[in-house]
């Protein structure tokens, strides 16, 4: 036993050792750690995707969707599912359990998903694909491909540019704006065709027939062997214009290039991006965005990508023409929000060691002062071998500890202190008291601030597993802290105090806390402890107060996530369903021009007919329409925050009403912000969702809701899921005329959809392995000249012929019935049933506030929909109410775990409901804090509040404990009292104002800490002024008196 | 004390404070917000024209189109030339019979050598037959001096023979050669008849063989452009037999010429868009739709298509094609079109002038009835059912639902919802 102490607390050895070692796996887990903003965090999510070409919205929700949403719903740990159904394919989002592995997540899926495919009515549709989606799918890094080259070089290079960035392990995929394909087109004179009598589907036979290359087995001659080969596949557009289609009666072939154009050329254009840095003008281009795979280290993908590029340009083949940079880099603003949370940490640490300072002597200070570095380190080093990334989360967490684990170096500095230089003890003997003396409270402090952070650990969902970093990274550098203070602060110190000089000199801190002990036993003694009734006034008056602090903080603006600072705000602008790609880029123009001259935009990208990849990146964005002509999208990012006067978010009523101006002459656009700000899920707080079972009625609800909740103050960018409605002329065969022309329904309908799309049938043959072109069919349309695109005019629809199978033209018009009805551009379900989510941002008011303020309206609203139709209050509401339940549900557990650990500390039950009295006065003071300080209740504030309980009961162990020792040295309980709680008022201080001056600078940082931060300092300030005299009061009310007799005057 | 008063004080301020954040927080906020009204542009109603159209497709077929023959075979030796000496052939301008020129230009002759020997041979026999007619002319005219010269010997004879100066024998023989003379008269008559008569009949087999021989020219039959020529120099040439159709007949036909001014287009009209097509409608022809389609913007005034009208309707439906025939006949210049091609027809089936019309965007559906939204003096929207009638190509009739003068939303709709605030962009049209 003693050579263990002395191993362990007297030679320097051991200590050195472990001092190296940490410090080693310290510096080398901070260089290798894969570092992100955010924690990239593994939610089992997936979007499951199947197409089937040519199949209607509503087709394809029948068929596809359903059978697939009927499987899934009776997976295992399903937590929600959507979908939307478009015109050829169905999107299903499918989200599990946040603590569901995900590699056990996707087998399950898998085999549902085969078991609903054997359902599907026809093998035209393609197997569904699973892919895996991290919470955010925003690119981490942007490029864009620009220079004065033929488009279809660009298309070329960005195609290749496009597959080496992909070939790298840790890249997802890589999106491209603004791209158009390249396909072989086959574009039909319609007139031609009529006139000869040819079907379309005899031109598409044919082609496919042709089309082909085969092997054909293999030829053994006696001395050598051949390899037979059809090589039938087209590979010039020469070839394609000559296939004979059909022969005419006077043996005249119709070769394909007689009735279609056919043209190796750029498909009708989807969309534009142009991009912008440095309020220059626009430059057009295509944009690579980068999207990393779930758990890659974006720096690292980020420099392999960049690592590429360079080897590519310096490449022979690259066009000297063509310039490849790099617009948006989430390195830039991983490194800066490293940098600010940095800063505040050093900040800090600085503070606290200026604490110490006052607190210790010089010598002291320095060795607790160099101990926290090194736990740092070694908690970082530890975190990494959980399998954690480098990211902000875990430095809050290490800043949030700083102030706590600070304690146990000034306990252990202190007892080294006393016993050196007030009881002139050796060394040896002093560390050894200090071990005994020091070890188990410090130990029970700590222990009871970790049991408080344990159930935090176990709360669920994303936002659990968000937030879950911060308990674990706490409870990590407690526990690190504990070794470090005693088995190599305790030996080491050896080097600095043994042979101290100046050791005795009274400190600052004594001389101070010496002045006001005598005062505050004197008031203890004369007010609170004059009697059992007076002290009971006290005590009812603080929990008269705490009754007062809870009606307050129910009244409290309450909200999911306080945001934060982001340099990346997404701009949509949508645009009447109508509009074409030339009327978007005309409003494009204008909104640039003012984006453009705002000093605090760096850069941004312009997406004509798309949206841009930052209002896409969440589950539920990710099922909806981003490729259309009436959309718009802006990335825009904000200079550095250092550079700029506010707020990222501060700037979004400027950016709104700017661009608002921008765009006052242009009629029915929809604008949309969306700054993600630090929100894990970055989908818009405010949500009802509207289900019921037909889109028409859905759509005029869904009006009608809009226009209410826009009506809200606060409510800002209000909006449904599914966007404007689309026209949709619905078509009835009439069977008796097909039959009468001999056509049947299928033929007609491939005739059609000939007709009217752009449909590929094989692919052209490329020279080497480059990527094969796709051949697509599609008919001239009058109103559209030589552009590709199908018909303009409604009345063009009347144009519409097929041609029967003996040549006859036959106007659709005349086979079949039609209707106009608008219809949603996509199809969502949630949770299987038809659904239209209305959506806005909160600025100014809590999502909260919003609901509550709209909720009687919508209850009022639904009294007049037919049977059937509901809402229901998604979005931050639904999510806060769930996590602030299990917030509650840790709150007791972790009370309950105190409690437990106390009574076996004190074995008294009496005695930890003294130390528990405590945390509800520390709660009375966040929320008092709270009032006078405007800050909302956000989930991180109950985190704060729960390790405020394990923090504040610290104050009441110390002071219960002394007070105890003192009642065992013969004092009266009275006085035991009064002395206990005068004579640890210097250590209780210290601890909470290291603690507190520790989390200031994190709060004055960035607002998503600011209610985290103030709801401990605020507690701990309420609790340690509070304690000093009801925990006195408690314990005289509650001990039962040992000996009443001896009641001894204090001198 | 002064300290206590001050803490007091201070006290007293805080708590203030606290009562009037905590009385911020539990007054509610007041009202409803006025969310910012709905861009949107409009357009005046006012009365317009409004067209409707049927829309067919046919061949167009020139309505006078020679198809040339010779009416017997034989080699072609000869295709007629140009002024520029060049052969005729397909696409040429040929000129047809006119006042001063009784045939039209020839085209083409096959040979004719059988006929011409035949005149040649026929006339010489007429020749003959002409100098035997002369010959026999001339025999009669001897019988008739030599019967002349008998009679007057006769009477001479007679009365020496009555005064008895010459013997009765030699009156005998007087009046023996006066019969022969009337005997030799009579026969030179007869012989001269013969000669008319086989000249005659020779000059009718001459006519003959020269109207065959005129049969082996073809003539251009109208003023016209060839189409078609079948036929080559010193090849054979047959009579095609038994050719119906004008497809068959093209191609076996000689020549063939068109009269390229004036077509006729036979459409076939399904029984369903048949409704409203009526004799002397306007039609427009092209090739392709994609040309009427840019004539119609400019109104039918310039562009690459053909201007008709419905010539015929016919009232009974197709068994074949469940169709009805309606034919088209061009008006003025029809250059746009050719003869055979295969042309679309866009029937002005009813114009409505002074009506009040909608652009087809401007329009709403639910569950398939249109709806607009009109915008009433107070800048807020009302929702419109409406019922159109004539549908046109991008606007349709309004029968009923707005009103002249009245604001119709025209873009931005999807935003609105009725009772919607909206700002009505002018400047803009």
């Amino acid at each position: 036993m003693n050579w263990l102490k002395n191993k362990l607390f007297l030679e320097t050895l051991l200590g050195r050792l472990l001092l190296g070692l940490f410090m080693l796996v310290g510096v080398m887990s901070y260089n290798t750690m894969v570092r992100e903003n955010y924690p990239d965090l593994e939610i089992p999510q997936a979007l499951v995707t199947t197409s089937w070409p040519g199949a209607s919205p509503e087709q394809v929700e029948k068929e596809v969707t359903k059978p697939l949403e009927d499987e899934i719903r009776n997976l295992k740990g399903l937590k929600t599912y959507s979908s939307g159904s478009y015109n050829s394919y169905s999107v299903i989002a499918v989200e599990f359990d946040a603590d569901m592995p995900m590699s056990d997540a996707m087998q399950r899926l898998r085999a549902k998903i085969d078991t609903a495919e054997s359902q599907f009515p026809s093998t035209d549709i393609e197997k569904p694909e699973i892919e895996e989606m991290s919470v955010s799918e925003s690119p981490v890094i942007s490029w864009v491909l620009h220079g004065d080259v033929d488009d279809l070089i660009l298309t070329d290079m960005a195609k290749q540019v496009e597959a080496r960035l992909e070939s790298i392990p840790s890249v997802k995929k890589v999106n491209l704006g603004g791209l158009r394909e390249k396909s072989l087109h086959i574009r039909l004179k319609p007139n031609k065709l009529r006139a000869l009598g040819i079907s379309p589907l005899t031109v598409r036979d044919c082609l496919q027939a042709a089309n082909q290359d085969m092997a054909w087995g293999q030829f053994e001659g006696e001395e050598s062997t051949f390899n037979l080969y059809l090589e039938g596949r087209f590979d010039s557009p020469e070839k394609v214009r000559q296939l004979p289609i059909v022969r005419l009666d006077d043996n005249r072939p119709v070769r394909l290039g007689e009735i279609a154009e056919v043209s190796l050329r750029l498909d009708k254009e989807k969309s534009r991006t142009f991009f912008s840095l440095k309020g220059s003008e626009y430059t057009r281009g295509v944009t690579l965005d980068v999207v990393k795979r779930p758990g890659a280290d974006t720096i690292a993908v980020i420099a392999e990508t960049e690592r590429l590029v360079a080897e590519l340009i310096a490449s022979n083949t690259w066009p000297r023409a063509l310039e490849l940079i790099s617009v948006t880099d989430d390195r830039e603003l991983i490194e800066q929000s490293f940098d600010d949370i940095y800063s505040s940490m050093l900040q800090a640490t600085l503070l606290v060691f200026i604490i110490l300072m006052i607190l210790l002597s010089w010598r002291e200070a320095l060795i607790a002062g160099l101990a926290l570095p090194v736990t740092m380190l070694a908690t970082l080093a530890i975190m990494a071998g959980m399998g954690y990334s480098f990211n902000s989360m875990i430095m809050i967490g290490m800043v949030l500890a700083l102030g706590m684990l600070v304690d146990v170096f000034i306990l252990v500095m202190e007892g080294m202190h006393e016993g050196l230089f007030v009881r002139k003890e050796s060394f040896n003997k002093a560390a050894i008291n200090t071990v005994k003396t020091f070890a188990l409270p410090a130990f029970a402090g700590q222990l009871t601030t970790i049991l408080a952070m344990v159930p935090m650990m176990m709360v669920g969902g994303i936002d659990g597993k968000f937030i879950r970093i911060l308990p674990i990274t706490i409870t990590v550098a407690l526990l690190v802290s504990l070794l470090i203070a005693f088995i190599i602060c305790i030996p080491l110190s050896r080097y600095m105090l043994e042979k101290a000089a100046d050791g005795g000199k009274e400190l600052l801190m004594d001389k101070i806390s010496q002045r006001y002990r005598g005062q505050l036993t004197d008031w203890l003694l004369n007010s609170p402890l004059k009697s059992k009734k007076h002290a009971a006034g006290y005590v009812v008056g603080a929990f008269g107060m705490f009754m007062l602090s809870m009606v307050i903080a129910g009244k409290l603006p309450v909200m999911m996530y306080q945001e934060s600072d982001d340099r990346k705000i997404g701009v949509s602008i949508e645009l009447p369903p109508q509009a074409t790609l030339d009327q978007a880029q005309a409003v494009a123009k204008k909104v640039g021009t003012y984006l453009r001259e705002q000093p605090w935009i760096e850069k941004n990208i312009a997406y004509i007919g798309a949206k841009t990849p930052v209002a896409t990146g969440t589950l539920k964005e990710a099922l909806l329409p981003n490729e259309a002509w009436n959309q718009l999208g802006f990335t825009v990012i904000l200079v550095s925050k250092n550079d700029r006067d506010r707020l990222s978010f501060e700037y979004l009523d400027e950016m709104r009403s700017g661009i608002d101006q921008a765009i006052s002459d242009e009629a029915g656009l929809r604008v949309h912000l969306t700054h993600v700000g630090g929100r894990p899920s970055g989908e818009d707080p405010i949500q009802i969702e509207l289900t019921g079972p037909d889109y028409d009625e859905l759509m005029a609800i869904s009006a009608e809701v809009r226009q209410a909740l826009s009506e809200q103050p606060g409510a800002v960018g209000v909006r449904d899921n599914l966007g404007a409605s689309l026209r949709e002329i619905r078509f009835h065969l009439k069977a008796e005329k097909l039959n009468f022309y001999g056509i049947s329904e299928s033929t007609v309908a491939q005739q059609i959809r000939i007709a009217m799309e752009e449909d590929e049938f094989g692919s052209f043959k490329m020279e080497g392995i480059q990527d094969d072109p796709d051949i697509r069919i599609s008919m001239q349309w009058p109103s559209r000249g030589n552009e590709m695109g199908g018909p303009q005019h409604i009345s063009e629809i009347r144009l519409l012929r097929v041609i029967a199978d003996d040549g006859r033209s036959i106007a659709l018009s005349d086979i079949a019935d039609f209707e106009i009805i608008e219809t949603p551009r996509v199809f969502v379900h949630s949770a299987s049933l038809r659904a239209v989510t209305v959506q806005s941002r909160a600025e100014g008011r809590t999502a909260a506030d919003i609901v509550a303020g709209i909720l009687p309206e919508l209850e009022k609203m639904q009294s007049g929909w037919p049977e059937g139709y509901t809402f229901t209050i998604g979005g931050e509401n639904a999510q806060s109410s769930e996590s602030f339940g299990s917030m509650g549900i840790a709150f007791i557990i972790a009370v309950v775990m105190i409690f437990i650990l106390l009574t076996l500390m004190f074995n008294s039950m009496m005695q930890p409901v003294i130390i528990l009295f405590i945390v509800p006065l520390a709660i009375m003071g966040t929320f008092i804090g709270y009032l006078y300080f405007n800050v909302p209740v956000t989930f991180s504030a109950l985190v704060g509040c729960i390790s405020l309980a394990g923090i504040a009961v610290n104050n009441g162990i110390v002071l219960v404990e002394t007070m105890n020792n003192h009642l065992a040295s013969g004092m009266s309980v009275k006085v035991a009292a009064a002395r206990g709680a005068a004579d640890r008022l210097r250590p209780v201080i210290s601890t909470s104002l290291t603690t507190i001056l520790g989390l200031i600078p994190l709060a004055l940082s960035d607002p998503q800490w600011y209610s985290l931060c103030l709801a401990i300092i605020f507690g701990l300030m309420a609790s340690t002024v509070v304690a000093m005299f009801i925990v006195p009061a408690l314990y005289l009310l509650l001990t039962k008196s040992v000996n009443p007799a001896s009641e001894i005057k204090v001198s | 004390m002064n300290k206590k008063y001050l803490l007091t004080g201070i006290g007293a301020l805080v708590i203030a404070f606290g009562v009037y954040r905590f009385a911020q927080l539990t007054t509610p906020d007041v009202g409803v917000m006025e969310p910012p009204p709905a861009r949107v542009e409009v357009q005046v109603m006012k009365p317009a024209s409004v067209s409707s159209w049927a829309f067919a497709e046919g061949t167009a077929e020139a309505l006078r189109k020679s198809f040339l023959n010779f009416e017997q075979s034989g080699k072609v030796v000869y295709i007629g030339e140009m002024a520029d000496n060049s052969q005729v052939r397909e696409g040429v301008r040929v000129f047809g019979p006119s006042e001063d020129v009784r045939k039209g230009q020839l085209l083409a002759q096959i040979d004719n050598r059988e006929s011409v020997a035949d005149v040649r041979s026929l006339e010489a026999r007429l020749q003959s037959a002409r100098e035997r007619k002369k010959e026999a002319e001339a025999g009669r005219t001897r019988a008739e001096n030599d019967l002349s010269q008998a009679r007057s010997d006769y009477d001479r004879t007679s009365k020496i023979y009555q005064k008895g100066v010459v013997s009765r024998e030699e009156f005998e023989r007087a009046n023996t050669d006066l019969k022969n003379a009337e005997a030799g008269l009579a026969s030179a008559e007869s012989s001269l008849q013969a000669a008319i008569a086989e000249s005659k009949s020779i000059a009718a087999d001459l006519n003959r063989s020269t109207v065959s021989l005129e049969k082996t020219s073809l003539f251009a039959p109208f003023d016209g452009v060839i189409t078609s020529m079948n036929i080559l120099e010193d090849n054979y040439y047959y009579p095609p037999a038994g050719a119906t159709s004008s497809k068959e007949r093209e191609v076996s036909s000689a020549i063939v010429v068109v009269d390229d001014s004036l077509y006729e287009v036979r459409l076939e009209v399904p029984e369903l868009s048949f409704t409203g097509i009526e004799e002397g409608q306007t039609v427009y022809l092209a090739h392709d739709d994609q040309a009427l389609y840019q004539a119609e913007k400019n109104g039918f005034t310039r562009g690459e298509f053909v201007k008709g009208t419905v010539w015929s309707v016919s009232p009974s439906i197709s068994l074949q094609s469940r169709s009805l025939q309606v034919k088209v006949r061009t008006e003025g210049d029809a250059s746009a079109i050719r003869d055979g091609m295969f042309v679309q027809a866009w029937i002005a089936t009813a114009e409505k002038q002074n009506v009040l019309t909608l652009p087809w965007q401007t329009l709403s559906f639910r569950n398939g009835v249109p709806f607009v939204y009109v915008v009433t003096p107070e800048n807020t929207v009302e929702m419109r059912w409406v019922d159109l009638g004539l549908q046109g190509l991008d606007s349709a009739e309004v029968l009923e639902g707005v009103y002249e003068g009245e604001k119709v939303v025209i873009r931005g709709q999807h935003l609105l919802t009725p009772g919607s605030k909206v700002e009505v962009l002018g400047a803009k049209q």
